[in-house]
């Protein structure tokens, strides 16, 4: 099974000083996005019934699953920039 | 060349047996007796987990600046699933704009299942640029 990203690693470094140094609990940001969905959810619905001869009522309906998705993947992504006193490091747990 | 080998092309060469006699002796000899083609192979195969990019300063370079970013198969694959979600005339909108900005591509022509497919094939791939100003690698893992 595919989890989304719990937690949020930052570091970021200017003239060899750390500046930031957090690790920041995106599990919220999913939490209240799935509250949100939940809500929009009867709205989407409704969208999607009124778009369905248009055919966009099942691309409406399956932009959900996908999101979530594309939410799930970014779990171990990892990015680095690095000169000899700054530094940014974001790293999804 | 193995033994086999030799004396079935001595013996096309003599005359003694046809092209397609020869043909598929060689065929025969090359494929491992008694393993039959299976699907194996494929299950056994890896996928690459993660595409990486490295940018390092290089010899001549002023700036000493590093680029490290590992970003999972996984989110290009859910970006694509996205994407295939975009109504047609929105795509080619988005395709008239990347045009726009040199970049050449077709939105449409990118479906999930060809990921798997370019997977198979990005698991032995390896971009190296090295030049005096950086060196940056590209690569899967």
């Amino acid at each position: 099974m595919m989890w989304p990203p719990l937690w949020m690693r930052m570091h970021i470094v200017e003239d060899g000083k750390t500046k930031v140094r957090f690790w920041f609990p995106v599990f919220i940001i999913w939490l209240l996005l799935l509250i949100l969905a939940i809500l929009i959810a009867p709205l989407i619905l409704v969208a999607a019934l009124i778009l369905w001869p248009r055919s966009l009522g099942k691309r409406l309906l399956l932009i959900g699953p996908a999101f979530f998705y594309l939410i799930g993947s970014i779990r171990g992504l990892n990015i680095l920039t690095q000169s000899p006193k700054d530094q940014v490091y974001i790293y999804f747990h | 060349m193995s033994e086999d080998r030799r004396r079935i092309l001595d013996m096309l060469a003599q005359g003694k047996i046809t092209v397609e006699e020869a043909d598929k002796l060689l065929s025969a000899i090359s494929e491992p007796a008694g393993e039959p083609e299976s699907e194996e192979p494929k299950q056994k195969m890896k996928f690459p987990k993660y595409l990486r990019v490295v940018v390092e300063p290089g010899s001549h370079s002023v700036k000493k600046e590093k680029v490290n970013i590992r970003v999972p198969f996984q989110l290009l694959k859910a970006g694509i699933k996205l994407a295939s979600l975009i109504p047609g005339d929105a795509q080619a909108k988005i395709d008239t704009h990347l045009k726009e900005k040199g970049i050449d591509m077709n939105l449409s022509n990118i479906k999930p299942d060809n990921l798997e497919e370019l997977l198979i094939h990005l698991n032995d791939l390896t971009v190296d640029v090295d030049s005096k100003e950086e060196k940056v690698r590209i690569f899967c893992e």
